[in-house]
């Protein structure tokens, strides 16, 4: 008896404690919740806006909140991009997916790697783009080398066919060579995007990017910059209210602006009728989001800028410009029987004497790989002042080494998509991990990466996506088609009565069986 | 749990709802709608005429209510079933964004002890190649629970799942027989898109139908049904559309004696299939005083493969025009549609005929919404 009354006690002492502890550690929980969405909130508000004070304080606070969670790191990388240092915001993204690995969701890592390829290319063209600027070339840095893709040699009986396929071998095996320089061995390689721009001496212009007009223009978040945008964007149609009217030429009239607010606040509903958004008028934080780019998208649709090319010898002129020591120079060339023949040395960036002896060797169709893998460890075991083995990389087949080059020369003039189907191929044919990591990498558009992220950005805010309000009301009323449109349910040979069964002739007699 | 007893609880929820809520209600959206079908089958004809006034109703953001009158009238070559009219409610509550419960509750029709004539009458408005609103005059009390789920797992995609249970309560259909017609349980998955103008759904849906009963004897036995669906609409500058493809496939029906009803086996399985457009074209004539006069076409075709089921094998097709006017929340519909088909009816053999069928239909609606105009605040929410 006593020991039940000790037990009941217990209980109630127990039941006690929950009760208290449990909405603390729950309000605990929701509070920091409500931190969390709060600066995402607020830094995102922030990166729109061009506050980079406040974005830089709302992802500390969210790196405080949640250490482990990608987000911050992300937020990060996208405002290392708006302030144009975009190859360490491609480091920042780089980090979070070596750190976090398996751990991470997938829509993080397709987000995070489309964010890395591309932050890392632009990084590479910012980099080249001021070496390209100076005046006079940098001294050069011990270590750092140039390696160019492998010429094809002209040989005058080979199709256009294997010469494309030449130069696609060239592609791969100059990307395999950058690549066995890894993260910790002495010395670094020049990324293959960097060299080609450095030999052809020209950037591409930057998309979606017209610094002048971003100094200047009224932020997006204002009446003034909402109307500027409207004013410069072409709408697809007439406004939803006036269907039959001729479509104008802006959203915006120019003489409207600064005139009438309700002028804007109409140009913004025919917008955002034409976006996929409600037509309120109202210049909340999607329809700024949207305006912004679909107003960047403009811009850059019609900025175009481009260098000269270098007069130098294109080589050697590329390694000095990168501040190189080395440059390797390789060719390749078809030979009888469908193999291979390469040959390489490396080079001085300063006067072009040899700084070791010339490599050769071939490429036949049987052991592809393992020569594969012999022309990477011997040229990199030749480099001036190497004194560690290169890294094991993996052994593409011929077909898959062909196609991983096509895809690297399919991403220089920005055919992403095209490029990505490549690496895919290449990834089918043996080409190793990296070329599927490189596929889903670039698979997705910029557009879509953007989409991505508002709906990450979206659901850390406002908790998961929430489901369009028609979609449930045309659902409900499906299910209750019977009680209100029962013409509906007839339409699907159901029938809420039962008198279709009855006879039309002696219906008063029912012969049945009680069930 | 019968529908009665739903009624009760629905009618008491109604009723605490505003008071309960804290908060008053605000109508969205009142329809008036008034349909006259006439067709002629063969040598006979069927004409019916149905009203129906409907309105949506919000307490906030989580209860809202769709409430109907729903009144017809039918008549055919020698018989004429007298008017009816019922009362339903569908009140919907959704306690959470993915969750919504949903409880209804409809009224007799008041039509019963129907004779030899009207009940047969009864029989042929129900036919689905005819497809007319009111296909079931006469019916007593019915019920409805369901609930459904759904999730949006990227934005412009949607994933719901519902299920839901109609009950249904006996009525003195004959002067000698209480009917008691099938409950049903419904299933259904849907995915819904809506990108950049376009929206589309595929649903896929199952019906379980328990049996019909006189008297307390089972007259049709359950049977199972099917269905699928693609629906889908564009609004652009030109042109808005919308699409509707459906297919309803019917399990076997155990009749307990198919002989009696001039069968030879077991009915089913049937198939319906049925295809809409609708193309509103982005035209408006002005007729002053902001009126917008603005027209619209329609076009549908039906099939009807009942395998043994007691429909009428056959088919109808049929094209009209509409023309709204309207503005600023209130609209005028009026509507014509032409039909033609085709049906053939009894069991093979002896009995067996076929007949031509034309028809039309004109309606007139009366559509109020409530309009969300652009704002004039135009600045940062933060």
């Amino acid at each position: 008896m006593k020991r039940g009354r000790g037990l009941c006690g217990a209980l109630v002492l127990v039941g006690a404690g929950l009760c208290l502890v449990t909405p603390r550690a729950a309000r605990a929980a929701r509070d920091s919740e409500t931190d969390w969405s709060a600066w995402v909130q607020e830094a995102t508000t922030a990166l729109q806006v061009g506050d980079d004070e406040t974005a830089r304080l709302a992802i500390t606070r969210l790196q405080r909140l949640r250490p482990e969670d990608p987000l911050p790191a992300y937020l990060e990388g996208r405002q290392l991009e708006r302030m144009g240092r975009r190859g360490e915001a491609a480091d920042r993204y780089r980090a979070v997916i070596l750190d976090c690995g398996s751990s991470l969701a997938p829509e993080w890592v397709e987000l995070l790697s489309g964010r890395w390829v591309r932050a890392a290319r632009r990084g590479d063209e910012d980099w080249v783009r001021s070496a390209l600027e100076q005046e006079t070339p940098p001294a050069s840095v011990p270590g750092r080398h140039l390696v160019l893709p492998f010429e094809p040699l002209q040989v005058e009986e080979a199709t256009a066919a294997q010469r494309e396929e030449l130069v696609a071998l060239g592609h791969a095996a100059a990307y395999w060579v950058i690549s066995a320089w890894s993260a910790d061995s002495p010395g670094e390689a020049i990324g293959l995007h960097a060299a080609l721009l450095l030999r052809q001496g020209q950037v591409p212009p930057e998309p979606g990017r017209d610094p002048q007009s971003e100094t200047t223009l009224a932020p997006v978040t204002t009446l003034m910059g909402a109307a500027l945008r409207l004013q410069e964007l072409e709408p697809a149609g007439p406004p939803p209210w006036a269907p039959d009217a001729a479509r104008p030429e802006r959203y915006l009239e120019p003489e409207s602006v600064g005139e009438r607010v309700t002028a804007v606040a109409s140009a913004l509903a025919h917008f955002q009728s034409e976006h996929g958004l409600a037509p309120s008028g109202v210049l909340d934080a999607a329809t700024r989001q949207s305006l912004e780019r679909a107003y960047r998208t403009q811009k850059a649709k019609r900025a175009a800028r481009a260098r000269p090319p270098a007069t130098a010898d294109p080589a050697l002129a590329a390694a000095r410009l990168a501040g190189a020591e080395t440059a390797l120079t390789g060719t390749i060339e078809a030979i009888s029987g469908g193999d291979v023949r390469w040959s390489a040395a490396w080079i001085s960036a300063r006067d072009g004497s040899l700084l070791s002896v010339p490599l050769s060797g071939l490429l036949p169709q049987a052991h592809f790989a393992e020569a594969w893998d012999h022309l990477v460890r011997s040229i990199r075991a030749a480099a001036p002042g190497a004194d560690t083995a290169a890294p094991r990389l993996p052994s593409p087949t011929r077909e898959g080494a062909v196609s991983f080059g096509r895809a690297l020369q399919l991403v220089e003039p920005g055919r992403a998509r095209s490029a990505s189907e490549m690496f895919r191929r290449a990834a089918r044919a043996g080409a190793g991990s990296i070329a599927r990591w490189l596929a889903d990498a670039w698979s997705p558009s910029e557009d879509l990466l953007l989409r991505w992220e508002e709906e990450l950005l979206e659901r850390e805010i406002h908790g998961p996506q929430r489901l369009d309000p028609a979609w449930v009301t045309e659902e409900t009323r499906f299910l209750g088609r019977r009680l209100v449109d029962p013409g509906r349910a007839a339409a699907s040979l159901e029938r809420p009565a039962g008198l279709a069964f009855l006879p039309e002739q002696g219906w008063l007699q029912i012969i049945g069986h009680v069930e | 749990m019968r529908p009665r007893s739903v009624c009760r609880i629905a009618a008491i929820v109604l009723g605490l709802l505003g008071p309960g809520a804290g908060a008053s209600p605000i109508w969205n959206e009142a329809d008036l709608t008034f349909e006259t079908t006439r067709w002629e089958i063969g040598e006979s004809r069927a004409e019916q005429s149905a009203a129906v006034l409907s309105g949506d109703v919000a307490w906030d953001e989580r209860i809202a209510a769709h409430l109907e009158l729903r009144g017809s009238r039918t008549t055919g070559s020698q018989s004429r079933i007298p008017p009816g009219a019922s009362a339903a409610a569908l009140v919907g509550w959704q306690p959470l964004p993915e969750w919504r419960f949903q409880l209804g509750c409809a009224t007799p029709s008041g039509i019963r002890e129907l004779d030899a004539a009207t009940l047969g009458l009864s029989r042929r408005v129900g036919e689905p190649v005819l497809a007319l609103s009111d296909p079931d005059p006469a019916r007593g009390w019915r019920a409805h629970l369901s609930a459904l789920w759904g999730r949006s797992p990227r934005r412009g995609v949607g994933l719901l799942l519902g299920a839901g249970a109609d009950l249904a309560a006996s009525f003195r259909a004959t002067p000698d027989l209480n009917l008691n017609p099938a409950d049903a349980i419904t299933a259904h998955a849907t995915v819904a898109w809506a990108v950049s103008g376009w929206r589309a759904h595929a649903r896929l849906h199952a019906v379980r139908e328990g049996a019909d009963r006189g008297a307390g004897v089972v007259i049709r036995g359950g049977r199972t049904l099917y269905g699928f669906s693609l629906g889908g609409g564009l609004e652009s500058s030109p042109v808005r559309l919308a699409a509707g493809l459906d297919v309803s496939r019917s399990g076997v029906c155990r009749v307990p004696h198919p002989e009696i009803y001039g069968l030879s086996r077991h009915p089913g399985p049937g198939t319906l299939g049925r295809f809409v457009l609708a193309a509103e074209p982005r035209v408006a004539w002005d007729l002053g005083g902001g009126l917008r006069l603005r027209p619209a076409l329609d076009v549908a075709w039906r099939r009807v493969l009942p395998e043994g089921l007691p429909f009428a094998d056959g088919w109808a097709s049929s094209a009209g025009v509409r023309l709204a006017i309207g503005k600023d929340g209130h609209e005028l519909t009026l509507g014509g549609i032409w039909e033609r088909g085709r049906w053939r009816a009894g069991e093979e053999g002896a009995g067996r005929y076929a007949e031509r069928l034309r028809g039309w239909r004109m309606s007139a609606a009366l559509r109020w919404w409530r309009m969300a105009a652009p704002a004039s605040v135009v600045e940062a929410d933060g």
